[in-house]
């Protein structure tokens, strides 16, 4: 089924009352609110999802997904984000489910992408190395193949959500022969597999976000490459155009204006609601007016991507400042907040906060932290200021 | 006055280099995080070396060195990640304590002198953000003494103080009581802000004092926590120009060894631009500090607020995007406690939440020049 202009409004109603239906309020506050989802809540959405048929939308449906085209799911992510539906396993769903479809054997498909689509399994990526990291292609971890299996020594690093996480879609070494990026393979490797450690890395406001994982002659079957060997490369950078869509991460800024915007009621600042402030109107004048131009900018792209099958580089412009308007929303909140931005997310479990500090402040300073992340995460800015150079500007 | 540090001052600037990095290089981790000094021990060592209650007067245990030693103190504990309470358990009492005529007052204070932390302040109040001269907290007279009732929000160093420094209003105005930590009716309850330091909320529920209670005011009490305020202002700010410093100073460092595509990170024009940007901003921030501090040390004038004013408002600014860059240009490891580069935007967040926003501190300036 695709989209016409006439049933978007069916359509969205649609999400509208699904979201109403099955979408838990406490749920919906925390994603309100940018706080981590618990495991159980997640696995708890994605079987409504799955139920629904919605588990996998981008997914070809004879693995469980949809075959709605780019608009369709393009309106389906935005709705659902409108309403507060968390995201989860963004690494089954939006990049190793897609990545075996294109790249996958029969085999590699019937095995892993069921258990992808119901978290059976849970999958990290394992591509950065304390070495490799704007530079992955110098990536060290290796491969060799001895009989049916690679033996892989390495280490992998800032490896997000890899403690709650069974297995990884990996990036090794198999050959030191010509350019770095022609040497490098793709392989799925179970984290229960002797030989392989993790330890944790925290944040530095204190939350566990990363882990750093070791490979002491792990074997690997070469039964668990995807694709050739060392073609791992082209297949780890061939993100789905639809996904590059969200570069802007616009549903995540909507949603901070969101909290801005009820806290701009709550919050007094000189005996009036801060809405009433000069300053402070002007200031919200400035996020509403950059998130709507990055909401058209990310509709151009959409309507590229229909046109033209791509949207090439424009995903770097999308990038580069969907994440700086994050962050200045992020900032907003907290300046907004003022003296009430000052506990960590741990003070509201002792109750010395009730009734003086608005709920509304909740996790607001972890997600200002949290955000300066995107913008060295998948091609640092620099790294997308590179692409706008070269590849828009020709300079 | 001038800008460059005299002979007196770089010693102690040495010896206060050489101390807080001994500390650090003697800290341990705790929970996986860069090392950081222990701050009780510190405050006992810099007290023994003269130097953390200095800036007292001699009365009060210091040494009344000023404000530019004050500065010294709080620009070298700022290159060092440590939850000192220099501020809130030392400068905002101190500076209260020492204007008050009681004279366990002046006992207080010499405690503080002494690298202890025996008073917290507690000013602020649930919505009132920065504003401190019209608290709702009533003082009732009560026999002698008198009957406090409030909420007072946020207070810094909250959770072990043994006594409270408490603004609440009667018909008068504006007074300032010491409140014993047990008193009855008084609940403590402590939290963790996002630097790992403890911060308390202190309810009082018809907490009786006796009329010596009455520390400062009602007639100048709204003066004398501006006062004070001014004083933590300005040390924040000289903390935030070491914390700028000591950041900047670690991110170049890191970009000599980090090498990605075959070469290291400092060569690449794009980073080097961007740090001789922050350099640049540093050596404003610290040219507006050592103006501040010349300025206070002449007085507490209208000329003085508003370069405190704009030193802080430099500081907020500056700490805030030298905080986020020395993240950024380390890439996913400046997000790590484990290296800790991310203290310095936590601390400099932590200071403008606290004292006042950039903006607060702009619209003060303003006021200053606008009555000058
Ligand atoms: C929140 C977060 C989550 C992550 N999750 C994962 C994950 O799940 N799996 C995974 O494999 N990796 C993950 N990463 C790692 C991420 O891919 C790397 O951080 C990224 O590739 C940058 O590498 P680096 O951190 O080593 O920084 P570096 O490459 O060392 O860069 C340091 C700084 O220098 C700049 N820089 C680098 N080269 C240049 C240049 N040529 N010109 C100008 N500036 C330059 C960078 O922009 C950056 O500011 C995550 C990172 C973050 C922050």
């Amino acid at each position: 089924m695709n989209m016409q202009t006439g049933n978007e409004a069916a359509f969205r109603a649609e999400i509208a009352e699904f979201c109403q239906d099955n979408l838990d309020p406490a749920v919906r506050r925390q994603s309100d609110l940018g706080l981590p989802l618990a495991q159980e809540a997640a696995l708890n959405w994605q079987s409504k999802l799955v139920a629904r048929g919605w588990g996998a939308p981008s997914w070809s449906e004879e693995w469980g997904g949809t075959g709605w085209d780019m608009r369709k799911l393009f309106i389906f992510e935005e709705e659902m984000a409108a309403h507060g539906a968390p995201l989860v396993g963004t690494f089954n769903i939006k990049m190793i489910g897609p990545i075996l479809q294109a790249h996958g054997t029969p085999e590699q498909k019937a095995h892993y992408l069921p258990k992808a689509l119901s978290f059976e399994h849970q999958w990290c990526q394992g591509y950065s190395e304390p070495g490799a990291g704007s530079d992955l292609a110098s990536l060290q971890t290796r491969a060799e193949q001895i009989g049916d299996d690679y033996i892989v020594n390495g280490t992998k690093i800032w490896t997000s959500e890899g403690h709650l996480a069974n297995h990884m879609f990996c990036l090794v070494r198999t050959s030191r022969e010509g350019r770095q990026q022609a040497g490098i393979s793709f392989l799925l490797i179970d984290l229960d597999t002797p030989g392989v450690s993790r330890r944790p890395v925290h944040h530095f406001y204190g939350a566990h976000v990363f882990n750093q994982f070791f490979f002491d002659n792990v074997r690997v079957p070469v039964a668990n490459r995807v694709g050739e060997e060392n073609a791992g490369w082209g297949i780890a950078k061939a993100l789905l155009e639809h996904e590059r869509l969200f570069s802007a991460r616009h549903t995540e800024a909507r949603r901070k204006l969101g909290r801005l915007e009820r806290l701009s009621h709550e919050v007094q600042i000189d005996g009036r609601p801060a809405i009433q402030d000069a300053q402070f109107r002007d200031d919200l004048a400035k996020r509403k007016i950059e998130l709507r131009a990055l909401e058209n900018a990310t509709m151009r792209a959409l309507e590229r991507l229909v046109d033209d099958g791509g949207i090439g580089p424009f995903a770097s412009v999308l990038k580069l400042r969907g994440v700086e308007v994050n962050q200045r929303l992020d900032r907003a909140i907290v300046q907004l907040l003022g003296p009430d931005a000052l506990p960590a997310q741990a003070a509201w479990e002792g109750g010395a906060l009730d009734g003086i500090v608005p709920d509304e402040a909740r996790n607001a300073a972890e997600s200002r932290y949290w955000w300066r992340g995107p913008a060295i995460a998948g091609g640092s800015q620099e790294m997308q200021r590179s692409i706008i150079t070269k590849h828009i500007l020709n300079l | 006055m001038r800008f460059a540090a005299d002979e007196d001052e770089v010693m102690i600037e040495d010896m206060l280099d050489r101390a807080l990095q001994n500390a650090r290089n003697a800290a341990e981790r705790v929970d996986g995080y860069a090392p950081r000094p222990d701050a009780a021990a510190l405050r006992v060592q810099l007290a023994e070396l003269g130097l953390w209650g200095a800036w007292l007067p001699e009365a009060a245990g210091g040494f009344d060195g000023g404000p530019r030693l004050l500065m010294t103190l709080a620009r070298g504990l700022g290159r060092v990640p440590t939850h000192h309470g220099l501020i809130g358990g030392c400068v905002i009492p101190g500076a209260l304590l020492t204007r008050s005529a009681r004279e366990d007052a002046h006992d207080l204070a010499a405690r503080m002198a002494k690298g202890e932390i025996p008073v917290a302040v507690a000013v602020m109040e649930p919505g009132a953000r920065w504003t401190r001269d019209s608290p709702t907290t009533r003082a009732e007279g009560d026999g002698s003494g008198y009957r406090l009732t409030g909420i007072k929000s946020h207070v810094a160093e909250g959770g072990t103080a043994e006594h409270f420094v408490v603004s609440a209003r009667d018909e008068d105005g504006l007074s300032l009581f010491l409140v014993p930590a047990d008193a009855e009716g008084l609940t403590v309850s402590t939290y963790p802000a996002t630097d790992g330091t403890t911060w308390a909320m202190v309810r009082a529920d018809g907490v009786r004092v006796g009329s010596s209670a009455r520390l400062i005011g009602p007639g100048d009490g709204a003066a004398a926590l501006d006062k004070a305020f001014t004083l933590a202002v300005f040390t924040a700010a000289a903390e935030l120009l070491g914390s700028c410093e000591a950041a900047l100073a670690q991110t170049l460092d890191y970009l000599r060894t980090r090498e990605q595509f075959g070469k290291p990170l400092s060569t690449k024009q794009a980073l080097q631009f961007r740090a001789a940007d922050l350099h640049a901003d540093i050596e404003m921030l610290r040219s507006q500090v050592l103006g501040a501090a010349n300025a206070l040390s002449s007085g507490y004038t209208r000329r003085a607020r508003s370069d405190v004013a704009a030193a802080m408002t430099l500081a907020i600014q500056t700490g805030d995007l030298v905080g986020r860059e020395a993240i950024h240009l380390h890439g996913a490891i400046g997000m790590t406690r484990e290296l800790g580069i991310g203290y310095h935007l936590l601390r400099a967040d932590i200071l403008s939440r606290w004292l006042g926003s950039a903006e607060h501190f702009r619209e003060r300036f303003m006021a200053e020049e606008a009555a000058a």
